[in-house]
């Protein structure tokens, strides 16, 4: 990239400097406010810095009380499981758009991007019906086909999108040394498009391990709600343990994204048309 | 390559969430609870196997449990629900399945989709009103008249309750909760500036008028977009109870001229800042009340838990209730409203619903549900402090006192939502007394087919 | 090289088949059952009665649809800008930082929080006892009150407290395409001596294009359904002045148990939906 002056610089760093102070202003008293107990939350100022420390009271709360833990190991199997999957099946389906021999491509691509079209509220009933007469109704199957088939477009759009900004020409002569399609995909494609693979990834796990609708609709039992679902149900009122309880159930996210992170910066060399 | 490599780690780390969850599930509850989840996880592998539909509704109720779908409790603390499980397990010898749902959207899907199946839950809660009509209009719900008879009146359930469930004569739910609408107001504040509860509408204004004098907004200003009718059906019943009732069933329109009187009386008591600026319940109503910087809410009487348990006031000390006088001195009217809790028709749970509900109203679940929720559902509940025991001595005494069931449940839903609305609006001060009243009269007239 | 039906077409085919299975599968029927239910007036339990358009000449006189129409307009047009300039904004000033790591997590931070989360932290924090009590302390005293209850104005203040947290996915994919785009045509801009600000609008946009045809597209989609934040914040109260057309399905359908008005919401939020991307995505297919 060019170079930056350094007065330039510094102005930028400085600006950046005031917003990640306003950014993080909000999680700074999220993390305050756990060490708070419920009736010194609810008397006292949001601002207020805590006069003992009630983390431990508030942990032992949310892991009895509230069932947090039990909730997040389900939601890590459905947002491993449809995250992993539907970049799968997205990856080649964008694949297939940018660049095999497919005749009406945008009406494929229509149709796939269709399902991020539609408010997502219609499709409670139709899914609840069909699920129930499948038997999938409160399983993990269930959850992970559901969550595979919402991420598939998100995924299918943002990877044909990097696709085709990948010339023929590369294909055309990997083709000509005797590569087949697939390992055209495997063998050059998806090593490129580590980054956006690795955003959709990251997006895609967040989504469904953030979802609370669909979770509480398609499960009933206890061991196979998700994690949101168990927040969802906690009481307000306690807020020191509900705070910390959405900051527990953020951590997977945050630390997938943590994991992710060199990856965004990945460089793919073979891009510009 | 790493990304390859990344994969099969996620995919091995599902596996073993799988493998972990599985073992999860049973080491985490003691006692009841934890029967009923390995049956339930049994009732799941079966269907998963491809079994018969029929018979894993009725298996869990032979072993004992009964579901109970529910909307209400949200935000309820796990240990409360243990305990009201746990005297349930005692009194009747079922174990309850709490499937909880905080979302309408999820509880009205699954409700609809299981409702006609063998699979359905023997117990859930409802809204009644237009709501419970639908599922008795359908035949979707156990008329319960004869546990009525033989359980419920006899613990001292009133008539009113009985009769906000009534359809043709029959009664379609128990009461889950009885709440009564009373104003909680911050004793502290009273006693510092050495005021005393209203005996008259007079006085009940001249208190705001003190309180407003001293720097404290005298009543909380809800804006939650439902409640819009808390202070109209107030001030109207103060007014006259018949008016109230009128308005109600169509037979008086909003536009009769008592009505804009009554308006009047409220909007001058909104110009005169008798009322906070409106704030959201759940984060600043109740904290508001609490520091006392707002001295009055009319609220379920329920709040009384709520508020002892998150906000450490204690009834009798620091936060007491009364009953808005009537204007002309005469009874003073109590607003309930009654959730009911309804036995499905279809369920395989069914009998054996109706058999935990002959118990249900025992003394000491109704025990556990005052002291775990505040509910006092019954008559013969032990309660625990004179404030609750003044509010149900009000119920019971029909000569100072009269029960009305409120009008969120006592108006066609159809109307009902666009009157809430323009009370909101109105409240708000974004239109006057006749702006509201004549767009009210026109929506009724539809409705009720004037 | 391209023949129509051999069986290496066919093939082709099968890397599409899966994803297309499995949209139109959970989607499009879905899809299908909503526009069918919205000739119905139908409660949940009793049975349908076909209405015909009924639901859709109802909606078009009725004033909290089209107070629901306007909201979304307000939504998808600040979306256009606060979701598409300000991540470019932030991206570029990150990328060109001396901490473009520790920035980037920062500000990518609350989009890991969860809708739930975000919305309890922001609802404490715009709750009067929250920034605007501290708007009374610095002396504005008619700011303390619930910015969300106040009609119209609770629109902007839950668009701007979406920022928060919506702003970090796009931001991501803003820095990983000038990450990547290919320095030589800067360079060249460079040394030719183009001023910043063109620099930007001739070269560098020019060249993220795919990424901003992304991003575009995708926000403007979501701001179309917007309805998470708002639920959580204002229920689309007070007398239903924020909804949007997504929460007015929501309420009319499962709040309301009008059924066949929700789905006709629905399917009005779908056409214009479809009417909007298919212009965008008609484009990214023509260079083809």
């Amino acid at each position: 990239m060019r170079k930056t002056s350094k007065k330039n610089r510094i102005i930028i760093n400085c600006i950046l400097g005031v917003l990640s102070v306003i950014w993080f202003v909000p999680v700074v008293f999220a993390v305050m406010n756990m060490f708070k107990g419920q009736v010194e939350y609810n008397m006292g100022s949001f601002w207020a810095l805590p006069e003992g420390n009630k983390f431990a009271d508030n942990l032992s709360y949310i892991r009895d009380n509230a069932k947090i833990f039990q909730g997040m190991l389900s939601s890590l199997l459905y947002a491993a499981c449809g995250a992993v999957f539907a970049v799968i099946l997205g990856t080649m389906a964008a694949y297939g758009i940018a660049h095999l021999n497919i005749k009406h491509r945008m009406f494929w691509f229509m149709v796939i991007y269709s399902g991020t079209i539609f408010p997502f509220q219609i499709y409670l009933i139709p899914v609840f019906r069909g699920y129930a007469k499948l038997g999938l109704y409160d399983t993990r199957q269930g959850m992970i086909l559901f969550y595979t088939a919402i991420c598939i477009p998100f995924v299918m759009f943002v990877l044909r999108n990097f696709f085709t900004g990948i010339s023929k020409e590369i294909c055309e002569s990997a083709k000509l040394d005797g590569a087949s399609d697939l390992q055209i995909l495997l063998k050059m494609f998806v090593p490129m498009a580590k980054a956006p693979l690795s955003v959709v990834l990251l997006s895609q796990f967040t989504f469904c391990w953030n979802d609370l609708m669909f979770g509480l609709t398609f499960t009933k039992s206890r061991e196979i709600k998700p994690v949101m679902a168990s927040l969802s149900l906690m009481n307000t009122g306690h807020a020191p343990a509900m705070l910390m309880a959405c900051l527990a159930a953020s951590l997977p996210t945050i630390l997938f994204f943590i994991f992710l992170n060199k990856n965004f910066e990945a460089g793919f060399v073979y891009t510009g048309k | 390559m790493k990304l390859k490599r990344i994969t099969a780690l996620l995919l091995s780390m599902a596996v073993m969430v799988g493998t972990l969850a599985g073992c999860g599930g049973s080491n985490s509850d003691g006692g009841g609870a934890q029967t009923s989840q390995k049956e339930n996880t049994a009732d799941k592998e079966a269907d998963t196997a491809g079994a018969e539909d029929t018979g894993s509704g009725e298996a869990a109720s032979a072993n004992g449990t009964i579901e109970f779908w529910n909307d209400k409790m949200a935000n309820v603390e796990q240990t409360a629900l243990d305990a009201m499980i746990g005297a349930i397990h005692e009194a009747s010898g079922y174990t309850l399945d709490m499937i909880p749902y905080p979302d309408t959207a999820s509880y009205q899907t699954a409700m609809q989709q299981t409702v006609r199946d063998a699979k359905a839950p023997g117990l859930f809660t409802w809204w009644s009103g237009p709501q419970l009509q639908t599922l008795v209009e359908n035949g979707l719900v156990e008329d319960l008249t004869s546990v009525w008879e033989s359980a419920i009146f006899d613990a001292g359930v009133s008539q009113g309750v009985a009769d906000a469930f009534t359809f043709d004569g029959k009664i379609y739910a128990a009461p889950w909760s009885v709440l009564y609408n009373v104003v909680l107001y911050n004793k502290t504040v009273f006693d510092q500036y050495g005021l005393k509860e209203p005996e008259t509408f007079d006085e009940f204004l001249q208190l705001c008028e003190d309180l407003k004098s001293n720097g404290v907004a005298p009543i909380a200003l809800k804006s939650d977009s439902w409640a819009g009718f808390i202070w109209f059906q107030a001030l109207l019943a103060a007014k006259d109870v018949e008016l109230y009732k009128g308005i109600c069933d169509g037979s008086i329109k909003y536009t009769d001229e008592r009505v804009a009187e009554v308006m009047g009386i409220w909007k001058d008591m909104l110009d005169k800042d008798y009322f906070s600026v409106p704030m959201d319940y759940g984060t600043d109503v109740r904290t508001a009340f609490a520091k006392g910087e707002v001295a009055m809410m009319l609220e379920p009487h329920v709040e009384f838990a709520g508020m002892r348990k998150d906000f450490d006031m204690k009834e009798g000390e620091s936060i007491d209730a009364f009953v808005v006088p009537a204007m002309d001195g005469g009874k003073r009217t109590i607003f309930f409203e009654a959730a009911p809790l309804c036995v499905s028709s279809f369920s395989g749970q069914k009998d054996d619903a109706v058999k935990i509900l002959e118990t249900w109203y025992s003394e000491d679940v109704q025990n556990v549900l005052h002291k775990e929720f505040g509910y006092t559902n019954t008559s013969k509940v032990t309660v625990d402090t004179p404030t609750v025991k003044k509010i149900l001595d009000a119920t019971a005494d029909a000569d100072n006192y009269q029960m009305v069931l409120r009008f969120y449940e006592n108006t066609p839903d159809k109307l009902r939502d666009f009157v809430l609305d323009e009370l909101m609006k109105f409240q708000l001060k974004y239109s006057g007394v006749d702006e509201m009243l004549n767009a009210i009269q026109a929506e009724a007239d539809a409705v009720f087919g004037n | 090289m391209r023949k129509s039906f051999s069986l290496k077409n066919y093939k082709d085919y099968l890397y599409i088949a899966p994803a297309v299975l499995f949209v139109v599968i959970f989607f499009v029927t879905s899809i299908i059952y909503a526009f069918r239910l919205s000739f119905f007036e139908w409660d949940g339990f009793s049975e349908m009665v076909f209405v015909g358009f009924d639901n859709y000449k109802k909606l078009f006189g009725d004033k909290n649809f089209l107070t629901s129409v306007m909201n979304t307009i307000i939504w998808v047009a600040s979306s256009l800008i606060l979701s598409m300039a300000l991540p470019l904004l932030f991206a570029i000033l990150i990328t060109k930082s001396s901490l473009p790591g520790f920035f980037k997590n920062i500000f990518y931070f609350p989009s890991a929080l969860s809708a739930t989360v975000g919305g309890l932290l922001m609802t404490s924090i715009l709750s009067v006892y929250g920034l605007p009590r501290i708007m009374g302390m610095l002396g504005f005293q008619n700011l303390v009150r619930d910015w969300l209850s106040i009609p119209y104005v609770n629109t902007f203040v839950m668009i701007l407290s979406g920022v928060w947290q919506g702003l970090g996915l796009n931001m991501l994919l803003f820095i990983s395409g000038l990450n990547n785009i290919d320095s030589s045509p800067i360079e060249a801009a460079q040394i030719e001596g183009t001023g910043t600000f063109q620099l930007y609008t001739r070269v560098v946009f020019p060249l993220l294009k795919n990424t901003i045809v992304v991003v575009l597209l995708m926000s403007l989609v979501n701001s179309f359904k917007t309805f998470d934040n708002i639920w959580i914040m204002t229920k689309g109260g007070p007398y239903r002045t924020s909804e949007t057309l997504a929460l007015t399905m929501y309420e009319e359908s499962f709040i309301r148990n009008d059924f066949g008005r929700g789905a006709a919401v629905a399917i009005v939020l779908t056409v214009v939906v479809v009417f909007v991307s298919y212009f965008n995505i008609r484009n990214s297919f023509k260079e083809d």
